[in-house]
């Protein structure tokens, strides 16, 4: 279920209504309810996974703190994870459960003689036993050993649940093609693991909270289900933005201001709008563009010229634009409804002047996070020139690989990498001049062209593709081809215009602004919004981009 | 929240509200009245009524926009009239890109509801058109359907929630209902031809010489119904399978054996003229569907012989 369908909005109705009529605590454990329900939706089995990574990461937290784990916790969030191993993880028919209950009918096939069925159950609650052996010793020992023994348990975990369905496929492949290369003859299957929705989002949201608790940034919580909310709070759990618990964490274990009597709700209503408007127009209008050049190949089509190329690799930076900076306003519009404020995650990201100050206005939550737990963390910019230049690339490599299991993920990284390194060397150099409106705008041209180099890296199925792309840029480029006028046209309607249309308000940082202006500004703009949502949503909604992640 | 500030917002929603209003009476008085479409759909239940009062056998011919720019009506009545002998009046019941979910309610809205019915009914199909495919919600909600439809389309038509919610919202809403023109008609302003645009953009990324990907089972409820209406009905009907552009792989189609069981079952005659005789690949348009003119007359001859040779039995 996703902010492009209407049964989202139904069952978010239910919950809103039901709300704001609860204590903290019950909105608390109601809005936990829901997000397993709407993450659910989409598959019940990755639930065990979510609950895993949130007992994980909770008990890391208490651990590195040294807070010690009274046995009804404990108890509770035993019970927790290996419930959710033996509902969701064991791959039962629900339906049988039922039969067994109901009809006590020992004859059903899940009779415990089919032990296949309980082995990640058996499994789970080994590892629980484990825990408790293993936790009991390290409260007891040196607390240094016991704050490092629990970041590298939390943080070990989460990268092991991430690397294996992630991306263990992806390196058995690498390895076959490599001894392929070599002659050598290796006997490996992939598993073609289900990749669980939102993966890479809530793993590092929860990752950075034990890493946070250990650097003494914040407090560790004592409340699982607080915990719980701050890992899988619907609104952001697929596609983020990326949370850090000192900022979260307060909002949910604090009470809350009613949004229904502040300029909450009408920001709210505001964002939301800007959302459906970027991800149903902009983005799902630039998308068939962006995927007539970016198809697969077939004999039978018809030869793409360099201009039209060119023109489809604007609209998918378009489309990601609207797709992925759509899908965070909705989610800060929809926080905001229920007393919650999540960070703003892309400011006008295509006026940047220099790589870097693309990746301070894109994907804010994530680049800052790699910038504060890989980046800061390697030396940063602390251990000279070269291994600034060093860190920055590797950052960006693994911002890379955390996009998709892919060598052109990776390179795409590797390329954000070396443009932020040359622009350092660049800018070190020189002393930044102060930019005049054309030196401005002649440098926003180029990191533009430069960040959609990078899209076709990144759009492309293989390095294979994006290569031939580029050749047929180079080599066949017409201005007068057929599609490139009315490319031209949809691409200046759907994607630029709306994006001029940001200017007034910054993007997202000044829509207080468009909250106080006079009726006569704010009426037509959300009559703008609104009519274009009506009139032009793209009649096949494609799934919002970053949900692949 | 200061009071200048509850002002503005509150002027801002009333300004919103007469906006929204203003849209919705210039919608309903001259959008969807100037709509040749809609005005088409609006004067079935006469086109009906003067067909049943016509003289002679009163042929139906029910099918989307291939039938209307396929069939000349006046040459259809003298060719069949020849064959079987006696006169015949026929009208064609057509609406663009429409299929057999939105035929259903075109039959019911030219002739079932008003207790109406002709002699004889002929449907022309191609490719899906009878399978369960999208629904026409404008059309539906606007011009074809009552309430008392409402049960039927929620079982056939409109299945799904997010459908069913826009179904009533173009029920209600008229400028909901005229989304589809509006966006068409903007879209032809800018780029000169839309329809041919998306058709270039389509064959893009579909490879007429790979193997398709295997779709989906169709599935045929709507057909279903349909068959069942005409039964109880008693109705006379035929089902044409339309011919496309010969040689074309892109034009070329394949009827769903599916799809023809369920109108054995109902004994329900089927003619295929995909591979007719005197059909050429000149007669066509561009999208290897639509006939030129000098098409009409062909295939208009093409089908009076076809149905005019058709076993007793099947329509008379």
């Amino acid at each position: 279920m996703n902010y492009t369908a209407l049964s989202f909005w139904a069952l978010f109705l239910g919950v809103y209504l039901v709300y704001w009529r609860l204590g903290h605590k019950a909105q608390n454990s109601w809005l936990l309810l829901a997000s397993y329900v709407f993450y659910g939706s989409w598959d019940p089995r990755f639930l065990f996974l979510i609950v895993l990574s949130t007992a994980v990461d909770f008990l890391g937290g208490l651990g590195v703190a040294g807070v010690t784990v009274d046995r009804a916790l404990g108890r509770r969030v035993a019970i927790a994870v290996i419930a959710s191993s033996l509902v969701f993880g064991s791959g039962l028919p629900w339906q049988e459960w039922w039969k067994v209950i109901w009809d006590g009918n020992t004859q059903a096939p899940f009779a415990p003689i089919r032990t296949a069925n309980f082995q990640v159950p058996m499994a789970t609650t080994a590892a629980v036993l484990a825990y408790w052996w293993g936790a009991k010793a390290l409260y007891r020992g040196p607390s240094e050993t016991r704050r490092k023994a629990f970041l590298t348990f939390s943080v070990g975990a989460n990268l092991a649940i991430l690397g294996y369905f992630k991306y263990a496929d992806f390196f058995v492949t690498s390895l076959l093609d490599l001894s392929r290369v070599c002659g050598v003859q290796l006997n490996l299957t992939t598993l073609n693991l289900v990749l669980p929705l939102g993966i890479s989002f809530y793993t590092f949201q929860a990752m950075s909270y034990t890493v946070d608790v250990y650097r003494g940034h914040v407090e560790p919580t004592r409340s699982f289900r607080d915990f719980a909310l701050f890992v899988c709070f619907f609104p952001h759990l697929i596609a983020g933005p990326i949370m850090r618990a000192h900022t979260l964490l307060p909002q949910i274990t604090g009470p809350r201001a009613d949004a229904r009597r502040t300029d909450q709700m009408a920001e709210g209503c505001v964002l939301v709008l800007i959302g459906l408007f970027k991800k149903l127009v902009m983005a799902d209008t630039m998308a068939p563009l962006a995927n007539a050049v970016f198809r697969n190949p077939g004999a039978g089509l018809p030869p793409l010229d360099g201009a039209v190329i060119v023109l489809g690799v604007y609209a998918f930076a378009l489309q990601i634009y609207g797709d992925f900076s759509g899908y965070s306003a909705i989610a800060r519009g929809i926080s905001k409804w229920l007393g919650f404020e999540l960070s703003v995650n892309f400011h006008l990201p295509y006026l940047a002047t220099t790589p870097g100050e693309f990746w301070r206005r894109w994907h804010i939550s994530l680049s800052s996070w790699l910038r504060d737990y890989v980046y800061i963390p390697l030396g940063g910019n602390r251990l000279g020139r070269a291994k600034e230049y060093r860190n920055l690339f590797v950052t960006m490599l693994l911002g890379g690989l955390w996009h998709g299991a892919s060598w052109h993920f990776v390179v795409w990284g590797a390329f954000h990498g070396l443009l932020l390194a040359v622009f350092r060397i660049a800018r070190a150099r020189t002393l930044a001049p102060a930019l005049n409106p054309v030196r401005w705008l002649l440098r926003v041209t180029l990191v533009f062209h430069l960040t959609c180099l990078g899209w076709l890296l990144f759009r492309a199925d293989s390095l294979q593709m994006a290569w031939q792309l580029l050749v047929t840029v180079f080599t066949h480029f017409d201005l007068g081809a057929p599609l490139v006028r009315p490319f031209v046209t949809l691409i200046l309607v759907f994607g630029f215009l709306p994006c001029v249309l940001e200017l007034p308000f910054r993007g997202e940082m000044r829509l207080d602004g468009l909250g106080r202006s006079p009726w006569w500004v704010q009426t037509p703009v959300y009559l703008y919004l609104g009519l274009m949502i009506v009139f032009f949503h793209a009649r096949q909604s494609s799934e919002f981009i970053y949900f692949q992640f | 929240m200061s009071s200048s500030t509850s002002n503005s917002k509150r002027t801002t929603w009333l300004a919103l509200a007469i906006a929204l209003l203003g849209l919705e009476l210039f919608t309903r008085s001259l959008l969807l009245p100037s709509s040749k479409e809609f005005q088409k759909l609006a004067e079935l239940p006469s086109l009906g009524a003067r067909l049943t009062a016509s003289p002679g056998l009163r042929v139906a011919l029910l099918g989307n926009s291939v039938t209307e720019r396929g069939v000349d009506e006046a040459l259809f009545n003298q060719e069949l009239g020849r064959l079987w002998n006696q006169p015949v009046s026929s009208a064609v019941i057509a609406a663009n890109a429409s299929e057999v979910k939105t035929w259903y309610y075109m039959l019911e809205a030219s002739f079932y509801r008003q207790e109406l019915a002709p002699d004889v009914l002929v449907v022309t199909f191609f490719e899906d058109n009878l399978a369960d495919g999208e629904v026409q919600l404008d059309r539906l909600a606007h011009r074809l359907t009552t309430l008392n439809d409402w049960p039927s389309l929620f079982r056939v038509d409109v299945t799904g929630f997010d459908e069913r919610v826009q179904f009533v919202l173009a029920s209600v809403w008229a400028t909901q209902a005229a989304a589809r023109r509006v966006h068409d008609r903007t879209m032809n302003m800018l780029l000169a031809d839309y329809p041919a645009f998306a058709t270039a953009l389509y064959w893009l990324t579909h490879d007429p010489q790979s193997p398709h990907p295997p779709k989906p089972q169709p599935t045929y409820r709507a057909l279903e119904r349909f068959i069942a209406r005409l039964k109880q009905r008693g109705q006379r009907t035929v089902f044409v399978a339309y011919p496309t552009r010969p040689g074309d792989p892109r034009a070329a189609y394949a009827v769903d054996p599916k799809a023809l069981e369920l109108l054995s079952a109902a004994d329900i005659c089927v003619v295929d003229l995909r591979d007719a005789p005197g059909i050429t690949p000149d007669l066509y348009n561009a999208d290897g569907a639509h006939l030129l003119t000098s098409g009409k007359s062909i295939y208009t001859r093409l089908l009076a012989m076809a149905l005019g040779q058709l076993p007793a039995g099947c329509v008379r």
